[in-house]
């Protein structure tokens, strides 16, 4: 699903499924901060309430129906089709970029309130908001790119790099950062420094920085992991790579980094659980 | 800013340090916290930044000796509350101090050292 | 425009300079880390003249690049020594101060724009630049 297959697993349904489930609960909290935001955006583009009621509701019956059928190929090809609508209607990419954040931001937080004793799920459930956060760039950027094709790179970098360096509090003391899309030295910078942030406000002992979503790694990028884990460190807390690919393995094998001073896991589930176990809960199921 | 306190507590030396030092400051600090040790021994150090804006290489390198030095002596140290902005900052500048233990906040650094007992 | 003078000796100079830059650097509203980036690239700078040199000079001006962001200029100036091996001390593996070797090449890697100077027996002359 990460490389834009429309086939899920079944964790990506039950993450969907969830991330549905939350959008109806929460719809009328939701609605007022999308229309708050869409004022600030441009007055004119605000509908009567009853308009946007159906048009949300709708939006989530898609992607229910999507869902259930395991299939996302006709979901995500209506959703280029509205992308584009928005293109035609003269909106810059990175108004649009910057919508999608704030649209995403109070689900992220819904998440982790919601889930906050259930690890794996906030997880799934992230997993499946970035799914859609990305699928729904991917569209917009193909809208966009018949329009304007000279300066979209810069800006669906832009869009990308704000996008995607939010931290999630899964478990006390255990964050989890997941990196999608490309890491320059700007964005490591940053990445870097909000991690640190909220390392010391969470009083963090774990944390995981989750790569399954950056489709490269080079010496530069992996240097900037490197000085990541070192600065987790001098705040006091373990950081822990995960997802690493065998593509990405072999990669940095063959570039001769070496990662061993960093500790490294396959994927998000088994880092979490060896945090968790560090921290003395019994990680099993009952 | 003369006299940082050293104190003890529970067999624990504890400095903590508020204020910008100059190099004199540090090193005079350093001198009086490892004759601390040598009058009565100590289950541990703990030396909390949290009140530093700025560690650079010489404060770093303070920092370094002074872990190594009460190493030699038969004690451990955790240097604690070091702000996010200067760890960044040591990063960047490619300072290296994983050869002294650290911790988020002073409560840690005490857990630490008390499971290193 | 603050300007400090270092006579030798003085390290009170190396306290003074970082303050005074990294209060200068949160009025024109830089972050925190940007902040101790800029505060700590100045002390390793001025360490360096306190240590080698006769005496110096600290400036700090507000300046704006050519695309109109406005930034700090800081300018370190001495009349001591000079740098004889200035590749070597660029790239950090040089230390004559038992230090980690890594002041000025730490420095650099905390600005945006560094510029070094140095005449053997003239003196030495280094320009930062930090941008919001």
């Amino acid at each position: 699903m990460a490389n834009g297959q429309p086939h899920l697993s079944e964790a990506e349904i039950q993450g969907l499924r969830d991330v549905i489930e939350l959008s109806r609960a929460n719809r009328t909290s939701l609605l007022e901060k999308r229309r708050a935001m869409v004022e600030k955006l441009d007055p004119a583009l605000l509908q009567p309430i009853e308009v946007e009621e159906e048009q949300s509701e709708e939006g989530i019956r898609a992607l229910e129906e999507a869902v259930d059928s395991g299939d996302l190929t006709e979901y995500l090809a209506n959703m280029k089709l509205q992308t584009a609508a928005l293109a035609e209607q003269g909106l810059e990419f990175n108004v649009i970029g910057q919508a999608l954040v704030e649209l995403i931001a109070p689900v992220v937080d819904l998440i982790e309130s919601t889930y906050k004793d259930d690890p794996p799920r906030v997880l799934r459930a992230f997993k499946a908001i970035r799914f859609l956060e990305m699928a729904f760039l991917l569209a917009a950027g193909s809208a966009y790119a018949g329009q304007r094709e000279e300066n979209l790179e810069s800006e669906y970098q832009r869009v990308i790099r704000r996008l995607s360096t939010p931290v999630i509090n899964v478990w006390d003391e255990v964050l989890v950062m997941p990196l999608v899309g490309v890491v320059d030295s700007t964005r490591a910078q940053q990445m870097m420094e909000q991690l640190l942030e909220r390392i010391a406000a969470a009083e963090a002992r774990f944390v995981l920085v989750d790569i399954t979503g950056v489709p490269t790694v080079d010496t530069a990028v992996a240097e900037h992991l490197i000085k990541t884990t070192k600065a987790a460190r001098l705040v006091g807390a373990h950081a822990l790579l995960v997802g690493i690919s065998p593509k990405v393995a072999q990669t940095l094998v063959r570039l001769g980094v070496s990662l061993t001073d960093v500790s490294t896991f396959p994927d998000l589930q088994s880092g979490l659980a060896h945090a968790l176990s560090s921290l003395g809960y019994d990680v099993r199921r009952s | 800013m003369a006299n940082i306190p050293i104190l003890r507590l529970e067999g624990y030396v504890i400095v903590s340090i508020q204020d910008d030092l100059s190099d004199q400051e540090a090193e005079d600090l350093q001198k009086r916290l490892l004759e601390s040790l040598a009058v009565r021994t100590a289950h541990g150090v703990l030396i909390d930044v949290s009140g530093l804006e700025i560690v650079d290489s010489y404060f770093c390198r303070i920092l370094r000796d002074t872990a190594a030095m009460a190493q030699l002596m038969g004690v451990g140290t955790c240097v604690t509350g070091l702000a996010p902005a200067v760890a960044v900052t040591l990063t960047e500048l490619g300072l290296d101090l994983s050869m002294v233990h650290t911790e988020g906040n002073l409560d840690r650094g005490l857990e630490w050292l008390r499971g290193r007992d | 425009m603050p300007e400090i003078i270092i006579a030798t000796n003085d390290d009170a100079a190396i306290v003074t300079s970082r303050g005074a830059v990294r209060e200068l650097a949160r009025s024109v509203g830089f972050g925190t880390v940007d902040q101790t980036k800029l505060a700590t690239a100045v002390s390793e700078i001025v360490r360096n003249v306190v240590l080698y040199a006769k005496r110096g000079q600290v400036l700090f001006t507000i300046c704006e690049s050519n695309a109109g962001t406005r930034g700090i200029e800081v300018i370190i100036e001495d009349e001591g020594p000079g740098i004889q091996d200035l590749e070597i001390v660029l790239d950090g593996g040089y230390s004559t101060s038992g230090g980690f070797g890594r002041g000025i090449s730490g420095a650099r890697a905390l600005v945006d724009e560094f510029n070094l100077e140095s005449e053997p027996g003239q003196g030495t002359r280094v320009e930062m630049r930090k941008w919001l």
